[in-house]
C-alpha cells in the first residue's frame, strides 16, 4: 500500500462512520412525503443540511460526503493519471451505475466533477449494518484503485504480445 | 488464437465435404459465405450439371484491384489447375460478383489426394490472392526501381524527386474512410493503412496497442518492418491521395516500411504479402478481445463489490446471497432487523 | 404520540421555516485587518521557532462571521502554520502538539483541516493535511467530526 493511502482511507472511514448517523424524518414541505433531504432542493429547509466535508488525498483521488438529516451523499473521484485510466474508469463506472438496482446505495448519475456517487439513506441504515456500509465504500475504493491499474497493466502486455506477435513473422 | 487465418476456413470446409463426398449420390450445393472487409463467397453447383461447381467471390474494393492487374494475377494462379479449374472471363462471371471458378469435378477424380487438397487451399486462398494482386505490382516496380537506381547517387535531388513523384498504389478496402496505400521506392515499400474507430475506447486501446507496434522493433524484433503512427494527419507521401473526411477525429494512419529483407522474392515475399494485408482485421480484432476481456473482468468485480455489500445485511443473507438461519453473536444473542 | 390537537401546524408554514441567515451564530464579525495582524504576528511567531504559539494563536480567532475572502485568508494562515511544524517535526512529533490543545481548539484544527482539504493547495499537499487529520483524530475521537458536521459557526 502507497504511503498516503492508508491515512487516506482512514480520514474516510472515520469521517463516514461520523456522517452516516441519519433518522427517519418526513419532509416538512410535502405533507406525506418522505423523501432523501440531501437529494431535495433545500432552501426551505437549510436546518437540515449539515456541513458537507472533502476528503482529499491529491487533485485526482477525493471524497465528497454530504450529510443531512435522514441521507448521507458520498461521491468518489478516483484516480486517472492518463486517458487510458480514463477510459477505463468511464467504462467501470458506466458498467456499475447500469447494475445500480442491485447495489441499493449506489446512485445512478454522479455528481459532476465526480466518477460514482453513493446514497445512504436511514432505510438503508435500518437494514444493513452501518459499520458494514463503510467497509463496502473503502473496500470499494481500494478495489476499484487496483482494479482500473491491474487492467491498465494487462492492456500494456497485451498490447506488446500483439505487436511482437504480429511483427515477428515478416522475418 | 493469436493470429487471423489468411484462407476462408468455410471454403475449405465446404470445397473438402464436396471433393472428398460421404455419400456417392452428388448433391446440389448452394451456399454464401461471408468474410471480413464486405467479402462474400458464393459456392454452388450448375443447375443442371451437379459436377460442376462455381465459385465466386465478392470484394468491396475489387475495381481498385482490377486497375492493379488482379484479374490477369489471379489467372496466373490458377492457371497451373487448368486441367479441371476453369475461370470464368469478363461476361460469364457470376451475376453480384467479381471473379468466378468452375471447378470441375469429373476431372478432378483423376487427381491423387494431394492435388486436390492443393486445389482446396488454393482456392480458399482467393481473397489473399485478390488483394494480394497490388502488392505484387508494388513490389515489381520496387524491384525495377532497385535495378533503374543501382548504380545512381539516390541522394541527388532529381532521383530524390522522382522517387517522391512515383505513383501510390489505393486499395478503398473498406470504403473511402479505410484504405490501403502502397508507394514503391528502390530501397522500400511503404505500406500505408488508414483505419477508423468506432469509439472512445476503441481509439484509446488502439493507441496502446500502436505504440507497442512502434516500440516493438526498437525492443525486440529488431528485423521487424518499421512501424510509424500517426492520428488524424495523413503522412506526407500520401496526403494528395486522401479522400473524405481529412480530419476526422476518429481516423489514424498506420505506416509500414518493408525493407529489402522482407521483400526477398519467393516464401518470405508470399508470407509478407498475407502478413501484411490483413493487419487491419488483426488489429481490430485484439481491439475487440481486449475489450470482451475487460467487460468480463469488471463483471467479476461487480460480483464481488456485490458480495462485500450484502455482507452489511444482518438479515441472515451469507456471502452468496444465501439465507443462513439463526446468525448468533458469540455471546448467543441474535442479530435484529432494525437494530443497528 | 403526543397529542395531535396540540401541534402547532403554522409552525410548519413555508415562510415560518428557517432561513439560512437565521442558521447563522449570533457572534460579532471578524475584519480583514484583524486577520491580516493575527497572520502577521503567526509569521513572526513560526520565524521565531516558536509553533505551538503560532498554532495556539491561529485558531484562537477563527473568523465564524466574515466574507469568504476573509475565511480563505485565515485557513491559508493555518495552512502555512501546519505546513511549517510539519516541515520543522517528525510524524510523530504531532501528537504531541495536538495534545497541547485545548478541547475546543482541536475542533477548530479539525474544521480547518477539513476546510483546506476542500482548496487545490490543500489537495496539492493531501499527504500532509492527511497525516495531520490521522494524528488528530487518533487523540481526539469521532467527537470533532461530528462537532464539525453539525456546528453552524463554519470556518
Amino acid at each position: 500500500m502507497s504511503q498516503s493511502l492508508k491515512p487516506y482511507l482512514t480520514a474516510v472511514r472515520s469521517s463516514l462512520t461520523a456522517a452516516i448517523c441519519v433518522e427517519d424524518f418526513s419532509s416538512q414541505l410535502v405533507e406525506r412525503h418522505n423523501r432523501p433531504e440531501i437529494e431535495v432542493d433545500n432552501t426551505h429547509n437549510p436546518e437540515l443540511i449539515l456541513n458537507p466535508m472533502v476528503i482529499a488525498r491529491n487533485e485526482n483521488e477525493k471524497i465528497l460526503i454530504e450529510p443531512s438529516i435522514n441521507s448521507v451523499r458520498v461521491s468518489i473521484k478516483i484516480k486517472q493519471a492518463d486517458e487510458i485510466e480514463q477510459i477505463l474508469v468511464h467504462k467501470f463506472t458506466r458498467f456499475l451505475t447500469s447494475r445500480a438496482e442491485n447495489f441499493f446505495i449506489l446512485r445512478r448519475v454522479p455528481i459532476k466533477g465526480y466518477d460514482i456517487s453513493f446514497l445512504i439513506t436511514n432505510f438503508h441504515t435500518e437494514q444493513m449494518l452501518k459499520d458494514k456500509l463503510v467497509d463496502f465504500i473503502i473496500e470499494f475504493m481500494e478495489d476499484v484503485d487496483k482494479e482500473i491499474s491491474e487492467m491498465k497493466l494487462f492492456l500494456n502486455a497485451r498490447a506488446r504480445v500483439i505487436a511482437e506477435a504480429y511483427l515477428t513473422p515478416f522475418d | 488464437m493469436l493470429q487471423i487465418e489468411p484462407n476462408n476456413l468455410l471454403v475449405q470446409k465446404t470445397l473438402t465435404e464436396r471433393i472428398f463426398p460421404d455419400s456417392e449420390s452428388l448433391r446440389s450445393v448452394d451456399r454464401i459465405i461471408t468474410d471480413f472487409d464486405f467479402t462474400t463467397y458464393h459456392i454452388s453447383t450448375l443447375p443442371d450439371q451437379k459436377n460442376l461447381l462455381l465459385i465466386s467471390i465478392y470484394l468491396k474494393c475489387f475495381g481498385d484491384l482490377t486497375k492493379y492487374g488482379v484479374i490477369d494475377y489471379l489467372n496466373g494462379k490458377y492457371a497451373k489447375y487448368s486441367q479441371y479449374l476453369s475461370v470464368l472471363s469478363g461476361n460469364d462471371v457470376e451475376q453480384g460478383y467479381d471473379y468466378s471458378l468452375v471447378l470441375d469435378l469429373n476431372e478432378l477424380e483423376s487427381i491423387d489426394d494431394e492435388g486436390k487438397n492443393d486445389v482446396i487451399n488454393e482456392l480458399s486462398f482467393l481473397k489473399r490472392h485478390a488483394m494480394a494482386a497490388p502488392f505484387e505490382k508494388a513490389f515489381a516496380r520496387y524491384d525495377e526501381l532497385t535495378q533503374t537506381y543501382a548504380n545512381s547517387n539516390t541522394y541527388s535531388e532529381e532521383v530524390q524527386q522522382e522517387l517522391q513523384n512515383e505513383e501510390v498504389l489505393v486499395i478503398k478496402y473498406r470504403g473511402s474512410d479505410e484504405c490501403i496505400y502502397i508507394k514503391p521506392s528502390f530501397d522500400r515499400v511503404t505500406v500505408i493503412f488508414s483505419t477508423v474507430f468506432q469509439d472512445e475506447t476503441d481509439k484509446i486501446f488502439g493507441k496502446v496497442f500502436l505504440q507497442e507496434f512502434v516500440d516493438a522493433r526498437k525492443r525486440s524484433v529488431q528485423t521487424a518492418p518499421q512501424v510509424l503512427y500517426s492520428h488524424k494527419e495523413a503522412p506526407l507521401d500520401i496526403q494528395n491521395y486522401v479522400q473524405g473526411k481529412k480530419d476526422d477525429e476518429n481516423k489514424g494512419y498506420i505506416t509500414f516500411v518493408l525493407f529489402p529483407r522482407h521483400l526477398v522474392k519467393g516464401d518470405r515475399r508470399d508470407n509478407c504479402i498475407s502478413h501484411i494485408q490483413f493487419f487491419r482485421n488483426y488489429f481490430h480484432y485484439h481491439i475487440k478481445c481486449s475489450k470482451a476481456y475487460m467487460h468480463s473482468r469488471m463483471r467479476f468485480r461487480v460480483k464481488e463489490f456485490l458480495k462485500i455489500l450484502n455482507r452489511a445485511k444482518p438479515e441472515n443473507v451469507d456471502d452468496e446471497g444465501k439465507a443462513i438461519e439463526n446468525r448468533k453473536t458469540a455471546s448467543g444473542r441474535r442479530f435484529d432487523v432494525g437494530r443497528v | 404520540m403526543e397529542d395531535w390537537r396540540r401541534i402547532d401546524i403554522d409552525a410548519y408554514e413555508p415562510e415560518n421555516h428557517l432561513s439560512k441567515e437565521e442558521l447563522l451564530p449570533n457572534l460579532p464579525a471578524t475584519s480583514l485587518s484583524e486577520i491580516q495582524t493575527v497572520s502577521k504576528q503567526v509569521r513572526t511567531l513560526l520565524s521565531q521557532g516558536k509553533f505551538l504559539d503560532a498554532l495556539k494563536l491561529g485558531l484562537q480567532y477563527p473568523p465564524y462571521i466574515a466574507s469568504e475572502d476573509i475565511k480563505s485568508l485565515h485557513t491559508e494562515t493555518i495552512f502555512e502554520i501546519l505546513c511549517s511544524i510539519k516541515n520543522n517535526h517528525n510524524l510523530t512529533e504531532l501528537s504531541s502538539f495536538i495534545k497541547q490543545l485545548s478541547s475546543d481548539e482541536q475542533d477548530i484544527l479539525v474544521k480547518y483541516l477539513y476546510k483546506t482539504m476542500n482548496t487545490s493547495y490543500g489537495q496539492k499537499q493531501g499527504g500532509l493535511i492527511l497525516s495531520w487529520y490521522e494524528k488528530t483524530v487518533e487523540i481526539t475521537g469521532l467527537g470533532p467530526i461530528v462537532r464539525f458536521l453539525s456546528d453552524r459557526r463554519t470556518v
